[in-house]
């Protein structure tokens, strides 16, 4: 029991770290739906299902489909999928090169 | 500056998660809950009837703050539905919906995930209704029952099947909604209780599903608000025609 809840924490910290310093918005997103769901794990466990229940539906389900339509609205997604920059952040001189991808 | 903020919120992340695991801060006593928490946890199944005392506090002792709740929702998704109203027009001149816009480019869902989701949302609508009526003897209540229903809801835009946005029926189920939830909690008034939400319905047997008197009744107004505004905003956000490429 409390090795499965360390093994959880641990890797529930590993991706949340993951998400601050990785340079791929889907994979970002992605990774927080996976926190999301450990949390909601860990959760159950503390004897709080209603919470866990909430935490899997809001966390997990509907915010990663609202990020995942939001990436895919913006430049980040589908425009530049052929480029070299798909999916990364945008950095300041990024829209020099995503203009002339789009024109191309 | 960037790693600084990471390493802030990295530490505010481990401070939490230790507090939930090691109890660190909420013990498992059950006295350490303080003299409300007891007193709740003593009195609510005979006061509100409900097998599940989380359904009791939110819906039974927090009533009013949930109609807060379902207020700032309320106006959440009638900001979303406003800025994405916005290009509505827009869309009938380009002649293509949404979807199909957007399918050109990001390819279209596979035929996998169509069959999937085709045979899958059904679930996620039986499974929605089932946490929301039972939301006073189990885990789960309108609001997460709602946001299930709203997946479902995606899902089934996922199909890629020809897919209309039935905008009357969402509003007026909202509206419907909204107004049952006040109606509800005005009935309570005129009742010998004579307070905002006082149960006026009889407790009924205690762990069945007629039971705990108007709070399955609210919970289930919730759940229809919650899953019509979030089923909403979903939509409107994913069917949304594409913004017209500036040059």
């Amino acid at each position: 029991m409390i090795t499965l809840l360390s093994f959880l924490v641990i890797v529930l910290l590993i991706a949340a770290a993951a998400i601050l310093f990785i340079r791929d918005v889907l994979q970002a997103v992605i990774l927080l739906t996976v926190v999301s769901l450990l949390v909601s794990i860990l959760f159950l466990f503390v004897a709080a299902p209603d919470v866990a229940i909430t935490e899997a539906a809001i966390g997990s389900a509907l915010t990663t489909i609202v990020f995942v339509v939001a990436y895919r609205r913006t430049r980040g997604g589908g425009r530049t999928r052929g480029g070299t920059n798909r999916g990364t952040a945008m950095q300041p001189g990024d829209r020099n090169i995503s203009a002339q991808e789009g024109g191309e | 500056m960037r790693h600084v903020v990471g390493i802030v919120l990295i530490a505010a992340f481990i401070f939490y998660v230790l507090s939930l695991v090691s109890g660190l801060f909420i013990g498992p006593d059950p006295e350490a809950v303080g003299p409300v928490g007891r007193q709740v946890l003593e009195q609510s199944t005979r006061e509100a009837g409900a097998v599940n005392t989380v359904t009791s506090v939110v819906v039974f002792y927090r009533g009013f703050d949930t109609l807060g709740e379902v207020t700032v929702l309320f106006l959440s998704a009638l900001g979303i539905a406003v800025f994405f109203r916005a290009g509505g027009e827009s869309a009938n001149r380009a002649g293509t919906s949404g979807p199909a816009g957007n399918t050109e480019e990001c390819g279209a869902p596979g035929f996998i995930l169509r069959t999937g989701a085709r045979i899958l949302y059904p679930f996620f609508f039986l499974f929605g209704i089932y946490i929301i009526v039972h939301g006073h003897l189990s885990p789960g209540g309108g609001f997460p029952g709602g946001v299930i229903i709203a997946t479902g809801f995606f899902v089934a835009i996922l199909t890629g099947d020809r897919f209309h946005l039935p905008e009357g029926l969402l509003t007026v189920l909202e509206g419907f909604a909204g107004l049952s939830f006040i109606g509800l909690g005005l009935a309570g008034l005129f009742s010998p209780a004579g307070s905002f939400l006082a149960n006026i319905l009889p407790l009924g047997s205690f762990g069945t599903i007629f039971s705990a008197g108007i709070l399955p009744l609210l919970y289930a107004v919730v759940g229809v608000k919650v899953a019509a505004e979030l089923s909403g905003a979903v939509g409107r956000i994913y069917l949304d025609p594409e913004p017209v490429e500036e040059q």
